[in-house]
């Protein structure tokens, strides 16, 4: 699964914002990878800081007081030292993103077509813009694209925006596809269909793709490896077979024990005890210990490095071997 | 005789047609439906299926072209006075959002005791240990009452939302996609609360909902509907193990499962 590349690479990531209520430690130290052609989930719930790593992967995170340390890599690329204009070209050419609701990322009063055509006028050098317009549109399965350009973002329904995201997402052939929550807006048959079209796509285009998501379903059936965020950090990363069979943390065993299923018994789900914690109020050792069932002395006094269950299945936690 | 009774019900809504030419068109489309005390039926149905409608027609919010909506016998879209507020202290209902449907301005504690007020369902005195016994069975803190609805989470305001309806001591409670604007490890704290309250006080709920599992934890009986009308009904078990409609066969497919 690793023979090939890795098209993304981040290290020790942190994105620190200062606020009255001091400093936020969003995204607190993360490592990712993505390789060449590879689905890659990263899952948490809302707040844990995975939309802001989405974001920071072409730098594009802003706000108060903002600290963005660490690495990036993009295609060799070093994207917190890179230069604006370099950066500027390879967003949406190298890396290009995909965001929950579609309709907000469309230009309401521009044409479907103008906006792909942008893209493709921005990065690249094409002879007949139109034709590449139709056969984008075409590859994503958007009907009766030679008259279909020409109509504007709400004449489309949710799914079909989705489609043009895609179809602008895809124009200059991106190395890896930044999805966040794509499919959230959208029908679960019209979800099932998009999901379709990426994994066709990404057989086509040999492209990567890093999932966003808070769906562990989606997950199971789309992504190879997985990474598991809260509060700001990873807390178990490992192949998706390996981490959602064989969860070592209590975090991701509590997640998959909350969601309930149509092909098992209806027995009583057990949820997770309490919520979220205030980003400028995390808690001190193990940011999941006062949720946890298994939180001891230990887990209040001090963090837990990481560990390997297996090859390539790591976790954050002191109790994970104790688990039955 | 069932709790809510309603017969061919149909709600139209001006629209215009592929010409632009000004149309009726029924979002919901003769439905037909009854839910006996105490029992948990859900409905299902995609964006634009009219299963929102439904549940606000079912309530009297919507008025209805066609049918009826009998709820112990009365008719839900005809009641005026005494009646229409005994009938709003029956069924209640909750939302996807509970931000939205809670004043910003007024406290949790000044939210409930206005609902116990209006109603007379308690004295001034009675009230604060009132209010209290609702947020302790909805499991929130009883020392909430003087916080405003943005110190809460998510999860803590839909509570609210349920403590407000619970306030009336209603027969029936409508939820409209009460768990999908919220955390995957908060939706089963609700959806445990949903169905134990369900439980002990043998309170009718009616679920509108898109998500099929999240009916199929929670209902007995479900309802699928696909535009505006009902395609398939029975035991949640047995239509979400054994679906014989296209539609519901390809809504199960679609669902991506995490065991999978």
């Amino acid at each position: 699964m690793h023979a090939s590349l890795p098209i993304l690479n981040v290290s020790n990531l942190k994105i620190y914002f200062s606020s009255e209520e001091g400093i936020i430690r969003a995204v607190d130290g993360i490592d990712l990878t993505v390789c060449e052609n590879e689905t890659v989930a990263l899952v948490g719930e809302s707040g844990c800081g995975k939309s802001l790593t989405a974001l920071a992967l072409a730098r594009l995170v802003t706000g108060p007081g903002l600290s963005l340390t660490g690495s990036i890599q993009v295609a060799g690329e070093d994207i917190l030292t890179l230069p604006e204009a370099r950066l500027r070209a390879l967003r949406g050419a190298t890396l290009s993103y995909i965001f929950q609701d579609p309709a907000a990322s469309l230009n309401p009063v521009q044409r479907v077509g103008d906006q792909i055509a942008e893209v493709i006028r921005l990065h690249r050098k094409v002879p007949d813009v139109t034709a590449e317009v139709i056969r984008l549109m075409t590859l994503v399965g958007l009907p009766n694209p030679e008259s279909r350009r020409k109509a504007y973002p709400h004449e489309f329904s949710g799914g079909m925006q989705q489609r043009v995201m895609i179809a602008m997402a895809l124009a200059c052939q991106p190395r890896i596809l930044v999805a966040d929550e794509p499919t959230t807006a959208l029908d679960v048959t019209i979800q099932a269909q998009i999901f379709t079209l990426l994994s066709d796509l990404q057989l086509q285009l040999k492209m990567a793709v890093l999932l966003i998501t808070h769906n562990l379903g989606l997950v199971a059936c789309n992504a190879a490896r997985v990474y598991v965020m809260y509060c700001g950090r990873i807390m178990e990363s490992g192949p998706v077979e390996e981490v959602l069979r064989h969860p070592a943390h209590p975090y991701t065993k509590g997640l998959l024990a909350a969601v309930p299923r149509l092909n098992r018994p209806v027995e009583r789900m057990k949820g997770i005890e309490g919520s979220v914690p205030h980003p400028a109020h995390l808690p001190a050792g193990c940011r999941f210990h006062p949720r946890c069932p298994l939180a001891q002395e230990a887990c209040r006094q001090g963090e837990p490095i990481i560990e390997s269950v297996k090859e390539g299945h790591n976790v954050r936690c002191h109790y994970w071997k104790q688990q039955a | 005789m069932p709790l809510l009774e309603a017969t061919g019900v149909t709600v139209r809504y001006q629209g215009h047609d592929d010409q632009g030419r000004r149309q009726l068109w029924a979002a919901v489309d003769g439905i037909s439906l009854a839910v006996a005390e105490g029992e948990r039926v859900g409905i299902i149905g995609e964006s634009g299926s009219g299963k929102t409608t439904l549940g606000k027609a079912l309530l009297g919010i919507e008025p209805i072209a066609q049918g009826t909506v009998l709820f112990r016998g009365a008719n839900v879209h005809g009641l005026k006075g005494r009646a229409l507020k005994e009938f709003q202290q029956g069924a209640q209902m909750i939302f996807q959002d509970p931000m939205g449907s809670l004043n910003p301005r007024m406290t949790i504690g000044a939210a409930l005791d206005e609902v116990l007020a209006v109603h007379k369902l308690a004295s001034r005195a009675e009230r604060p240990e009132r209010i209290k016994a609702l947020l302790q069975q909805v499991g929130l803190d009883t020392d909430y009452t003087r916080r405003y609805p943005h110190e809460f989470s998510g999860g803590q305001r839909q509570r609210i939302g349920i403590a407000r309806a619970l306030a009336l001591n209603p027969a029936l409670l409508v939820a409209d996609e009460p768990v999908s604007a919220l955390d995957v490890s908060v939706q089963a704290q609700i959806l445990n609360l949903i169905r134990d309250l369900s439980e002990a006080r043998g309170m009718a709920v009616l679920l509108v909902a898109h998500d099929l599992a999240v009916v199929n934890y929670v209902c007995q009986r479900v309802l699928i509907m696909y535009k505006g009308r009902v395609v398939e009904e029975g035991p949640a078990q047995e239509v979400f193990k054994n679906p014989r409609h296209p539609y519901t066969q390809l809504l199960k497919a679609s669902v991506p499962d995490p065991d999978d």
